[in-house]
């Protein structure tokens, strides 16, 4: 029995979820409609968009790196295919290169960190600015308006209460959780992150695995900054501003390891989800705007701080 | 071929010589302020200000900086601008007390300095700068909130929801006080039963949606919202991703940005302010350039309380889009 519940709440994802779930019934009782379909569905609104970002700065951060642009690189994908776009190439066309975008921001960031051997946090910071700088650049000083003719359905129409892109969101769940979980690649990637030159010694491609990383992180930022421009019809250069540090607490909330080695998809999914909890049961709860960010905040830490001590609880369990 | 060299050398320098002298015989004025170039507002400032500087022959700059509402670099780069001795300077004031010293210092200096965009809240007694233009931000919000007034239903209690995007600041803070202000007027002479809140509704159009798609859904009595900036667009998405009609709950803000001017012709967004940000920029120039020429005094501008209606949109969206209004 001991060594089921030392199992269980080892597992980084776990603590997570019962911190959700204690707020999840706190705001239910300090705020009715914290349950109601509609309120439900405002969280699942938003809650693709930065969840997505923060499987992709999991899964580099199990991989021991950082990535700082990803804000900058969630404006990127959407502004470059509505600029295209106008300029008359067809929208698929357009916002693939978008995306394509992204993956040459990850390369960008991948061999700026491992050819010049400086630290990740430091080069996505550089790429950050530049980026950022590319979309203005792109948007010309005034953001453009979304063209009529985006097939946006895919991504955003409504399928019975929910919107498309909580599917899309399922499904990235599961194959970057298949990934980590069940394949090679995901064993190296741990491997990578945990120990480099351990890993090296046992004949990982650290950089190749590392790469990978970075390129998956962008795109999925990329994705994500798609279909956040849809859902509010608009590509404004400074979406996805702050989205870095989001997601890094996301991440960290959900169990993953500053140092690296140590993660799961469904532990930053869960972390995002109780960030987007928090702000929501904040504002149901309607605390005072000058207070908000402090409660934000404070919620926020405790939050890692009841995470770090259940872990350690369950790690001092005898089997 | 070594002569051509020289040549070449002597024609690059000399060219390069008389671009540095016909640069120095114009004037220079640089605008400083607290935003970064995500920040759409300031793009059209800029347009405005550069059009003014090709009209007068000025070289000017307009300097952004590297995070949303850093006040500190926007004062260190007001200091580069009186240590450059530049002609003029035009500050966004965000803080009544962070700009006295830097503003007095380049006055000294014989710099003259004007508040564009957002002022000390004492006005000309709390800062020495020698006019301000911009969107007077207590007269705007009163304004808006008299003409979403007369939207409100005939009967029953009012209960308006109050977007501070930045609390503490003053651009938001005046707004709202403004809002606030006419609020207390129209419940004191209507004697109906009119309440209000404060939220920190946030700075993004995605997060300001949901944030005030949860207040309705837990307040579903929420007459009116009002934002101190444009993420009204944003609440009008979630609002409209929560099944509620376009009008349900009166939706209003500042700045007329081609997203607001997209959700006031859904009918989502009732009112908009105008405080033509082209204008301030375009305005400040030329008085700049006025004071330099002739020495004239600064004078104040209120470039905005225009309230754009949904009648409106057609007019302004092409302007919109160039960055104009």
């Amino acid at each position: 029995m001991r060594s089921t519940i030392k199992a269980v709440l080892s597992r980084p994802e776990i603590s997570v979820l019962l911190i959700t779930l204690i707020a999840v019934a706190s705001f239910a009782v300090i705020a009715p409609a914290f349950l109601s379909p509609g309120n439900i569905r405002v969280v699942l609104g938003i809650a693709p968009e930065v969840g997505i970002v923060a499987i992709g700065v999991a899964v580099l951060m199990i991989a021991g790196e950082f990535d700082i642009s990803v804000g900058a690189s969630f404006a990127l994908a959407p502004m470059m295919g509505v600029v295209l776009t106008q300029l008359g190439l067809d929208p698929y066309l357009a916002f693939g290169l978008g995306l394509l975008a992204c993956v040459a921001v990850g390369l960008a960031n991948a061999g700026l960190t491992i050819a010049f051997d400086i630290p990740s946090f430091i080069a996505t910071l550089g790429t950050m600015f530049i980026v950022r700088s590319i979309v203005v650049l792109l948007a010309g000083g005034m953001p453009p308006p979304l063209p009529d003719e985006l097939p946006q359905e895919w991504l955003i129409s409504f399928v019975g209460p929910f919107r498309a892109s909580l599917f899309w969101y399922l499904a990235i769940i599961v194959l970057v959780s298949l990934l980590l979980a069940r394949t090679n690649l995901g064993n190296w990637i741990y491997a990578t992150g945990g120990d480099n030159q351990a890993a090296k010694n046992l004949g990982i491609d650290v950089r190749l695995v590392k790469t990978i990383c970075f390129v998956l992180c962008a795109f999925l930022a990329g994705f994500a900054g798609i279909i956040q421009s849809f859902r509010v019809h608009a590509a404004l250069t400074s979406l996805g501003t702050g989205l870095e540090l989001q997601t890094i607490a996301a991440a960290v909330i959900g169990g993953t390891a500053l140092r690296g080695g140590v993660g799961t998809v469904v532990g930053a999914v869960l972390g995002a989800l109780l960030i987007r909890i928090i702000d929501n049961g904040l504002v149901l709860s309607r605390i005072d705007s000058n207070w908000f960010q402090m409660a934000v905040g404070a919620l926020t830490v405790g939050a890692v701080i009841v995470n770090e001590t259940l872990r350690r609880r369950a790690r001092a369990i005898r089997a | 071929m070594g002569y051509l060299k020289t040549t070449l050398a002597v024609g690059v320098m000399a060219a390069l010589g008389a671009s540095a002298a016909a640069a120095q015989d114009r004037p220079q004025y640089t605008f400083v302020h607290p935003s970064n170039t995500s920040n759409v507002f300031y793009q059209a400032v800029q347009k405005g200000m550069m059009d003014a500087c090709t009209q007068v022959g000025a070289e000017c700059q307009m300097i952004y900086v590297q995070n949303e509402m850093d006040i500190q670099q926007e004062l260190t780069n007001f200091e580069a601008a009186i240590a450059q001795g530049v002609d003029g300077i035009l500050a966004t004031m965000v803080s009544d007390d962070a700009y006295d010293e830097v503003t007095q210092r380049a006055i000294d200096a014989g710099i003259p300095v004007l508040a564009v965009t957002t002022d000390d809240s004492k006005g000309a007694a709390g800062n020495a700068r020698l006019s301000f233009i911009g969107q007077t931000l207590g007269t705007a919000g009163y304004a808006l909130a008299e003409d979403v007034a007369t939207l409100f239903p005939a009967e029953g209690p009012i209960h308006v929801l109050l977007g501070v995007s930045a609390p503490g600041q003053n651009w938001a803070e005046g707004r709202i006080a403004g809002i606030e202000q006419y609020l207390t007027k129209y419940k004191a002479d209507t004697g109906r039963d009119v309440t209000w809140e404060r939220i920190d509704s946030g700075l993004d159009l995605a997060e300001t949606g949901a944030r005030v798609a949860a207040y309705v859904t837990q307040n579903p009595q929420t007459t009116a919202y009002f934002d101190a900036g444009f993420w009204e667009a944003g609440a009008a998405v979630a609002l409209a991703d929560q099944g509620l009609a376009p009008g349900q709950v009166l939706l209003a803000g500042f700045d007329t940005v081609p997203v607001a001017l997209e959700q006031m012709k859904a009918g989502y967004i009732q009112r908009v302010v105008d405080q033509q940000p082209y204008l301030q920029g375009y305005l400040g120039i030329h008085q700049l350039d006025l004071i330099r020429r002739y020495g004239l005094s600064g004078w104040d501008v209120d470039t905005g309380r225009g309230i754009v209606k949904p009648e409106d949109v057609d007019a302004i969206m092409e302007l919109s889009q160039q960055g104009i209004r």
